[in-house]
């Protein structure tokens, strides 16, 4: 009786093993992909959806009105503040918190900013060592700089009168009807 | 049943409705800005366009106003016609053309008509190309903010202030679309109901600004069906907490009482909730301590002088408070009255005994319908939403008669208006039942001054006679029911009590327990006092007794929310939830049982009144220490209603007034030619709101008003300064000379009484400062 | 012809009452008084007289449907508040003859029998005002007002309200609001003032012109007052021609005058070298007319037929030289400016049309301009409260219609045809 070969010849598996052995050398030498974070950092769009921040109009303000609106449409409920108006009329966050333990970084509460105050920046970098410290509080989310929509000044806008803007200022409106006159 | 049918559905209404009145009272929503349920129909806002199917198919559908087309029966109407909807639109791009771009920064966002509004039925864009016409804001007090820009031109602020509040100085100016809703000239608005402006306006042009002072979006906070604690018409109310404070307070509807509207008070006097005087720890001999400690400390001397115990409920303590209280006296051996002025007590009981025996209190509603009222004292100080009602009463033409010891608003509205000084109303009351018994009887008395107050009533459909209790006597109350009674069962007779429970307490225990627990206290016979949300230092004219006889206690245990003059002096101290902190009962001045329910807790858990009671008596082993249970047995028959419903009525207990006038005539003096005093009060004048800096801002000054002929007659000029003096102090005070006020009577605040340790009508020295 | 209504007038010293009386004045009060108030209704009703006001509708009709039985206090207005553009016909009887005025209002009164009656001026002819209160001390005395006027037992007072100013005053039921003291916004239609007026009673309004040819129709009769209008028209008219005419002015005419001859006959014509571009017919709030309708009778229905309005009988003409999107423009920053401020359509639907206009005019107008208009108009014309707003988007649809090459001209080139320098920056 014939024996039924079941394996392959000797140098036919040398010459795989060998062959595979040459792909896996070639591939020390290729070019990686891997980048080596954290000493080379990959480059983000401006649009990725990162740490949240707080900012500020082209004069320096703080844009947040405390609409409440990013924490209404937030889906996981992470954002809490409380509203204050101050002596300038302007309306502020008196307190500001995001737990970013929550935050899915969807992005809704950048969409849902009628004053383009809050945004998601590019940062990922967010690691804590407690749980408590992933809630930021205003201090930690308000910059300085006017993030990825620079111009915009919602006080211009509304009709508000503010300290160094007057009611009829903004610029749709026109100057305030004189309402002791009844002259055309 | 008469129908029509709106977009295939049938829709019943009543005779005179008109198309939006039927629909709207059956839920069914058609886009509309000017009309309101209390206000009726305009026609200048133009969004309830509706097209009406014509009943001959040659003719073409026509477009008409839902507000102003009469239902008629079988009348199809179609709300989402395509043409009706165009109309929509344009109204809606129409008024948005000047509407500022302010929706993140204003507080109506979040309950706005006008974005409802423009969701629905208006364009998603702007076309409009010019620029938007702008107003400047007026300064209209503390209570309401002012931003005009907004303003849709609806014209409802003032129809509800001109023509339903019959306020004066708040009204339309210019016209086009520069039209200006305003006050004539600057100040705060003068209305006690100025505040319902920010629930009728459709946008934000008139908001709260209390609320804008710590402000949260409506979706936000946490409501529930509550009652209002300043006065006695037990106003529905929805409350509104967020993080733990109570943010606002705004009006429920509750269709026979105060329907769609509350007064200022009950809006803004909420802020005592989140005073710096709140009372949040227990505290025993003036260290804070915990709740267990205290009430250890409580029941130790509470045991130790069984039978000696006295204890003051409260007319604005809830009725399961009350009921705790008096029950766990019962069990201890004490004595128990929910008053801290012995005439306030009789005054109440008497009150309550006729209107239990009587047909019983109209509701709001049903006075709106009166055609003729007599009305003792100031209403509108003692129960804002009364006076409403009868404004309403008046512009239907009743006629008012008021007998007032102290100028008061509605003065303004009487077809007779007559000042009496306290000591004499139950002499002119039982003089007014003398003339309309002569009338009946077919005798002449047209001689009589008092012969057109006695026709006017008689010839009535319906009147109504109502007298603020605070400032009247239990035989001043009695005459008033016999006077009643004299005008036969089509007469309604009313009391506005002294607080949101002032019923209920009054039922808990017989007149008389109010001197005994003073006297007791004075001779020392009762040695520990518990004080349950009552303030009797603060009384005017019982108060300095009470701090004098309380200095004799052993032990004074007081619960309360608020720091008043009595939790000071309490040796121990348990603050209680306020009334949006927990749920309980309150019967109003109708007898009506109405519940409330929590709205939300403080971080710093507070227990109600009735919990404290419970838990001293769990501590102190009574048999009975369910606070349910409890108020199952006082009140057998009664059945505590489901909070959010209209009430139910607290069964009847009290026996009728015998005919003999009881010796609580103290104001009655022999000796005419001294002055009298008369309590000058004002719509925020509550223990409660006077701890509200919003509406204390808008207090009257501290004078001392006399009378024009009287003050002739003694050579008091105007704006000079009299010392007036009391049984323990003097006060120097200037003079108003003022026409509202009765001869020989010195109007004087509430806060110069209590100094003064005088109450209403009590005799008062007076002498020119030179 | 010989004027009736205007031959008596003098601004400057206007008759007194012993004088009107000398030219035969305050004679019809007691051919009135002979006679029972509804045939004098009778009478105005068969002499077809229409109102000179604006709406032209008939007179003895109006009277007649108040009906007879209605509930005393009965209130007469005389409407003096004249402020449409164009029309100045009512100034000229004011303050050329008060006692007129007084007269008719008198026989007006005694046929619907009403006690009080108010002329209600327009806040800036103040001066005229005063000259007819006057007048109406003058006439008190001599005891042609108070009670029982010549001892018939008619008791008639007159009084003056002057008007606190704006144009919504003229509407008929802002009127009475004025009276009453209120704010000048109209009422709802029903229920009507005939039945429910002034202070809730019925009250007739009828503007002056109308009121003064009573005196007439009562002196000489229904068909005589018929013959002395021409091609179907009623009655003389007071027409005030105004515009690009050579002689503007007051002409008292009969009605049914064609309007080629009111122009080209007695207004003089056109400036040298200019041809018609159009005319209104009857103040601000009528549609156009082209040069089509030069023959067409200045008469109710037939400027009715033709697409117009006759109104108040005053043209306002253009030539060639106009360009009819300013004007245009102008009406409607006028009406704009005048609405009361009640209903949304008109409060803040003019305004948006005037800006858009605005846009066309000064040559920033987008391609959709039109349609816009044209869409706002259909909701601004049928969804008001009252007529003001129909009224006023009356010229802007016709010049539209009428004038459509300009308007697209206006949008295409991005500047006025008409003005050869820059337009100047313009506010909405």
């Amino acid at each position: 009786m014939q024996k039924k070969r079941t394996n392959k010849p000797v140098p036919t598996l040398i010459l795989g093993l060998c062959r595979s052995l040459w792909t896996v050398l070639r591939h020390a030498f290729v070019k990686r992909e891997t980048v080596s974070y954290p000493e080379i950092k990959r480059p983000l769009p401006s649009r990725w959806r990162g740490r949240i921040v707080l900012t500020r109009d082209p004069d320096g303000e703080e844009r947040c009105v405390a609409c409440y609106l990013c924490s209404a449409v937030c889906p996981v409920d992470c954002i809490h503040l409380q509203a204050r108006q101050n002596d300038d009329g302007r309306r502020y966050p008196e307190t500001f918190s995001i737990d970013f333990s929550r935050c899915i970084f969807c992005g809704f509460c950048e969409e849902a900013c009628p004053t383009l105050a809050i945004q998601l920046t590019p940062d990922f970098e967010m690691c804590e060592r407690r749980h408590e410290s992933l809630i930021y509080n205003k201090e930690q989310l308000l910059i300085d700089g006017q993030g990825k929509y620079p111009g915009y000044n919602f006080y211009r806008h509304a009709g508000v009168a503010i300290s160094g803007k007057k009611i009829g200022a903004a610029e749709t409106d026109m100057s305030p009807v004189d309402r002791d006159n009844n002259l055309p | 049943m008469s129908t029509i049918l709106i977009d295939g559905r049938t829709i019943a209404f009543k005779p005179g409705d008109n198309i939006l009145r039927a629909a709207l009272e059956a839920d069914v929503e058609i886009p509309h800005f000017c009309y309101h349920a209390a206000l009726d129909s305009l026609g200048a806002c133009r969004l309830c366009a509706v097209e009406i199917k014509p009943k001959n198919s040659n003719e073409a559908p026509r477009l008409t106003m839902a507000c102003l087309e009469p239902a008629k029966e079988g009348l199809e109407v179609s709300v989402s016609a395509a043409a009706a909807q165009q109309v929509r639109r344009h109204v809606i791009e129409l008024l948005m053309i000047n509407h500022p771009h302010d929706c993140p920064i204003c507080d109506e966002g979040g309950e706005c008509h006008l974005q409802e509004m423009t969701v629905t039925c208006g364009p998603p864009y702007r076309r409009y190309r010019g620029r938007k016409r702008t107003f400047t804001n007026q300064d209209l007090g503390p209570l309401i903010h002012h931003e005009m820009n907004r303003c849709i031109t609806c014209y409802r602020c003032t129809r509800f202030y001109q023509d339903y509040a019959l306020g004066n100085d708040l009204g339309a100016m210019r016209l086009r679309n520069e039209v200006y809703f305003g006050r004539f000239q600057d100040g705060p608005l003068e209305s006690p109901f100025a505040g319902n402006l920010v629930e009728i306006c459709p946008t934000g042009v008139f908001t709260d600004a209390l609320f804008r002072q710590r402000f949260a979006r409506a979706w936000d906070l946490n409501t529930a069906p509550s009652i209002c604690p300043h006065c006695s018409v037990g106003c529905n109310t929805l409350p509104g907490a967020r993080d733990g404070t109570l943010r606002r307070v705004r009006s429920r509807t509750h269709p026979e009482l105060n329907r769609w509207f509350i007064c200022d008070r009950g809006r803004y006097g909420h802020q005592y909730s989140e005073h710096c005087a709140r009372l949040l720890s227990p505290r025993v001999s003036g260290e804070n301590t915990s709740y267990h400690k205290a009430l250890n400390a409580a029941t130790t001397r509470i045991k130790a002088t069984q039978n000696c115990i006295g204890g003051i409920g409260s007319a604005r303590e809830d009725l399961e408070g009350n009921t705790m209280l008096q029950a766990l006296l019962n069990e201890v051996g004490g004595v128990f009255t929910a008053f801290n002025d012995p005439a306030l007590e009789a005054a109440t009981i008497a009150a309550v005994s006729w209107l239990q025996n009587s047909a019983g209190a109209p509701s709001l509603i049903e006075m709106e319908q009166i055609d003729a009222a007599l009305i003792i004292g100031d209403l509108t100080a003692h129960a804002p939403m009364i006076d409403l009602a009868l404004r309403q009463a008046y512009r239907k033409g009743a006629e008012l008669t008021l007998f007032h010891s102290s100028p008061t608003p509605l003065a303004q509205f009487t077809t007779s208006a007559i000042t009496v000084p306290p000591r004499e109303m139950y002499a002119k009351l039982s003089h007014l039942c003398t003339l309309i018994n002569a009338l009946l009887a077919g005798r002449d008395i047209s001689d009589d001054p008092m012969a057109v107050i006695a026709k006017s009533l008689i010839k009535a459909r319906q009147p109504l006679l109502i007298g603020t209790i605070e400032t009247l006597t239990a035989t001043d109350a009695s005459v008033l029911a016999k006077l009643a009674i004299t005008l036969g069962p089509n007469a309604r007779l009313t009391y506005a009590l002294s607080g949101p429970n002032a019923y209920g307490s009054a039922l808990l225990a017989p007149e008389g327990n109010a001197m005994q627990i003073l006297e007791s206290v004075e001779t020392g016979k009762i040695k520990t006092l518990i004080v349950a949300g009552n303030d009797p230092f603060s009384d005017p004219r019982f108060g300095l007794r009470w701090r004098a006889a309380c200095r004799n206690l052993n032990t004074l245990i007081v619960l309360d929310c608020i720091l008043t003059a009595t939790a000071e002096a309490a040796d121990i101290l348990f603050p209680v939830a306020a009334w949006t902190e927990r749920g309980g009962t309150f019967v109003n001045y109708e007898g009506r049982a109405q519940s409330f329910l929590p709205v939300f807790h403080r971080p710093e858990y507070l227990p109600s009144a009735a919990d404290v009671i419970a838990d001293l008596a769990k501590y102190l082993e009574c048999s009975r220490q369910d606070v349910l249970s409890v108020l199952q047995d006082t009140f057998p028959d009664f059945q505590v209603p489901a909070p959010g419903t209209l009430g139910s009525p607290i069964p009847v207990s009290l026996p009728p007034i015998s005919d003999s006038p009881s010796a609580g005539s103290p104001l009655l003096s022999s000796n005419n030619s001294t002055w009298q005093t008369a309590l000058m009060s004002w719509y925020g004048d509550e223990t409660l709101a006077s701890f509200a800096p919003g509406l204390t801002s808008l207090a009257p000054a501290t004078i001392a008003m006399i009378e024009q002929a009287t003050a002739t007659a003694t050579g008091i000029v105007d704006g000079s300064k009299i010392r007036l003096r009391g049984s323990a102090d003097s006060v120097v005070l200037p003079v108003q000379l003022n026409q509202n006020i009765a001869a020989g009577t010195v109007g004087i605040g509430r806060n110069v009484l209590v100094r003064l340790g005088l109450g209403h009508g009590d005799p008062i020295e007076l002498e020119k400062v030179l | 012809m010989e004027t009736l209504l205007t031959r008596h007038l003098d601004a400057t010293t206007p008759l007194n009452l012993a004088a009107y009386q000398a030219i035969g004045g305050y004679c019809s009060l007691s051919a009135a008084f002979d006679l029972k108030p509804e045939k004098i209704i009778e009478t105005v009703e068969a002499a077809d007289l229409r109102g000179r006001g604006g709406a032209g509708f008939s007179c003895g009709l109006k009277w007649r449907l108040r009906g007879a039985d209605a509930p005393s206090p009965r209130y007469l207005i005389c409407n003096l508040d004249e402020s449409e553009p164009g029309t100045f016909k009512d100034r000229y009887l004011l303050y050329g003859g008060p006692h007129q005025i007084i007269e008719a209002v008198i026989v007006s009164a005694y046929a619907l029998q009403a006690e009080r009656a108010f002329i209600f001026v327009r806040g800036e002819y103040a001066k005229g005002g005063h000259s007819l209160n006057q007048a109406i001390q003058e006439a008190e005395t001599a005891g042609l007002l108070g009670s029982s006027i010549c001892g018939s037992g008619f008791n008639l007072q007159i009084e003056v309200h002057l008007s606190g100013g704006r144009y919504i005053c003229g509407e008929e039921t802002a009127q009475i609001n004025a009276i009453e003291g209120k704010r000048p916004n109209p009422r709802p239609k029903i229920p009507r003032p005939s039945t429910h007026g002034l202070w809730g009673q019925p009250t007739t309004t009828n503007n002056v012109e109308t009121l003064v040819n009573i005196p007439h129709i009562l002196l000489n009769g229904a068909d005589w007052f018929r013959s002395l209008g021409v091609n179907g028209g009623c009655g003389p008219k007071l027409f005030c021609v105004s515009g690009k005419v050579r002689h503007s002015g007051l002409f008292e005419l009969p009605c049914g005058t064609p309007a080629g001859e009111l122009i080209f006959e007695h207004a003089g014509g056109l400036d040298e070298g200019r041809t018609l571009l159009g005319f209104l017919p009857g103040g601000a709030s009528t549609a156009f007319l082209l040069p089509e309708h030069l023959d067409l009778p200045m008469d109710f229905d037939p400027v009715a037929k033709a697409g117009s309005r006759l109104g108040t009988g005053s043209l306002i003409v253009l030539d060639n030289s106009t360009c009819p999107v300013e004007f245009t423009l102008n009406l409607m920053r006028f009406f704009a400016r005048e609405s009361c401020g009640f209903c949304t359509p008109c409060r803040d639907g003019l305004p948006y049309l005037a800006q858009i206009l605005t846009a066309i005019a000064s040559g920033e107008g987008h391609a959709d301009d039109l349609a816009l208009l044209d869409e706002l108009c259909a909701t601004v014309a049928s969804q008001s409260f009252c007529a003001f707003a129909p009224g006023a988007v009356m010229p802007l649809i016709s010049s539209i219609q009428c004038f459509h090459t300009h308007y697209e001209q206006h949008v295409t080139n991005g500047h006025c045809p008409f003005d050869t320098t820059t337009q100047g920056e313009r506010q909405p």
